[in-house]
C-alpha cells in the first residue's frame, strides 16, 4: 500500500479530509481488504489510547504561547542568516573576487603597456637617429655622419675637417 | 569529467597568474644589454694582428658608404650589462672607454673616453638591434670605430666579457 494512501487513512480517522477525499477513502475501503484492515487497526489503538493522554496544561493564553513560539523562530532565523565568517570563509569570498578583479587588472595593464610600447616604438622609429652630441674638450671635434641604418660620430682631434675626405698617404699599423 | 572539474579550477587562477607575470615582466625589463666593438679601419688586406676579423658584411657596407678605408678588422668585443638608471663603462682598450648611462625610456648618454680623459658625449635613443658607432683617428692614417649595439634588455646581473688578449689603441 502506498504511503500517501495511509496518510490520508489516518487523516480521515482524524476528519481532516474534504469531503470528495473522504468519499474516495470510503470507496477504498470497501474495495481494498488491506486498506480496511489498517483503518481498523488505527480505530482501535486510537480507541486503546483515548483517555490516556496527559493534557497538558499551559500557563500561558493560545495565542501568547504561539506568539512566544513565533519571536523564538524569527530569534534564530535572525541568528542563522548572519552566521560567523571563518578563515576558509574569508578566504572563499575573497577567491571569488580576487579572479575576476586580477582579469580586469591583467587586461588594464596590458592596454597602458601597450599604449606606452606603442609610443615608444612610435617615438623609437621616428627619432632613434637624433642625437645630441656634446664636446667635452677643446681639443675634439664631433661630427654626426650615417651610415645606413647606423649612426656614426666621429670624433676629429686633429681640428676640424672632413673625414669623408680624409686621404690616408701613410701605411697602416697596428700596435 | 574530472578532468574538466580540475582544468576550471585551474583556470580560476589563470588571471592572477597573468596578472604576476604581467607584474614581473614589467618590473624587469628596465636593464640595458649592450654590445661594444672596437673595429679598426685601414687600407690593408690583412692585418698585422691574425687575431683580428674582418666585420661582417653589414657593418663593412655601412661603413664603406662614408669612409675611405677598404677594410674593417674586430679588434676587441664586449657586453656589458647597464641596470636602470645607473652607469656602467665598456672598456674596449688601454685606452679607450665608453661610459653609458641607461636613461629613462630608450635613451642612454655614451661618453668617450680616451687615455682618461673625456672627449664628447653623445645623448640619443637606442633599442634592441639598434647600433651606433663614435670614431677617430688612429696612428698611420688608420681610424678606430666603436660600435654600440642594444642587444637585448635583460634583468641578468652585470658581468663583463674577458677583454681579447691583443688590443688596439685608439689614438683619441
Amino acid at each position: 500500500m502506498k504511503h500517501e494512501i495511509e496518510l490520508k487513512l489516518m487523516a480521515c480517522l482524524d476528519g481532516e479530509l474534504s469531503e470528495r477525499e473522504a468519499r474516495e477513502i470510503t470507496v477504498l475501503v470497501e474495495q481494498d481488504p488491506q486498506a480496511r484492515a489498517l483503518l481498523n487497526e488505527l480505530r482501535q489503538t486510537r480507541a486503546a489510547l483515548h483517555g490516556q493522554e496527559t493534557l497538558a496544561q499551559v500557563p500561558e493564553s493560545r495565542e501568547f504561547y504561539w506568539s512566544k513560539i513565533e519571536r523564538r523562530l524569527q530569534r534564530e532565523a535572525a541568528t542563522e542568516a548572519v552566521p560567523a565568517l571563518s578563515w576558509k570563509d574569508w578566504a572563499q569570498a575573497w577567491r571569488r573576487w580576487l579572479a575576476p578583479v586580477a582579469g580586469a587588472a591583467t587586461i588594464a595593464l596590458l592596454a597602458v603597456g601597450g599604449a606606452i610600447w606603442a609610443n615608444r616604438s612610435a617615438a623609437d622609429a621616428a627619432g632613434w637617429h637624433l642625437a645630441e652630441v656634446e664636446d667635452l674638450t677643446d681639443q675634439a671635434q664631433s661630427h654626426v655622419f650615417r651610415a645606413g641604418n647606423m649612426m656614426v660620430v666621429w670624433v676629429d682631434t686633429q681640428g676640424v675637417r672632413n673625414p669623408s675626405s680624409w686621404e690616408p698617404t701613410e701605411p697602416p699599423t697596428v700596435e | 569529467m574530472n578532468l574538466r572539474l580540475s582544468l576550471a579550477r585551474w583556470a580560476r587562477w589563470l588571471p592572477g597568474v597573468a596578472f604576476l607575470v604581467c607584474l614581473a615582466a614589467g618590473a624587469s625589463a628596465s636593464d640595458l644589454k649592450v654590445e661594444g666593438r672596437l673595429i679598426w679601419g685601414t687600407n690593408d688586406e690583412k692585418s698585422p694582428d691574425p687575431k683580428h676579423k674582418p666585420v661582417d658584411g653589414d657593418t663593412l657596407s655601412n661603413l664603406r658608404k662614408i669612409y675611405q678605408w677598404k677594410h674593417y678588422f674586430e679588434v676587441n668585443r664586449q657586453v656589458l650589462v647597464v641596470s636602470s638608471r645607473s652607469t656602467n663603462t665598456l672598456v674596449m682598450s688601454k685606452d679607450c672607454s665608453v661610459e653609458i648611462a641607461e636613461l629613462e625610456g630608450p635613451r642612454i648618454t655614451a661618453q668617450l673616453i680616451g687615455k682618461g680623459k673625456r672627449l664628447n658625449k653623445i645623448t640619443t635613443n637606442l633599442s634592441p638591434g639598434q647600433s651606433f658607432a663614435i670614431a677617430g683617428e688612429d696612428k698611420n692614417a688608420t681610424a678606430y670605430f666603436v660600435i654600440i649595439t642594444d642587444l637585448e634588455e635583460t634583468h641578468t646581473p652585470a658581468k663583463q666579457s674577458a677583454p681579447a688578449k691583443k688590443e688596439a689603441t685608439p689614438k683619441k
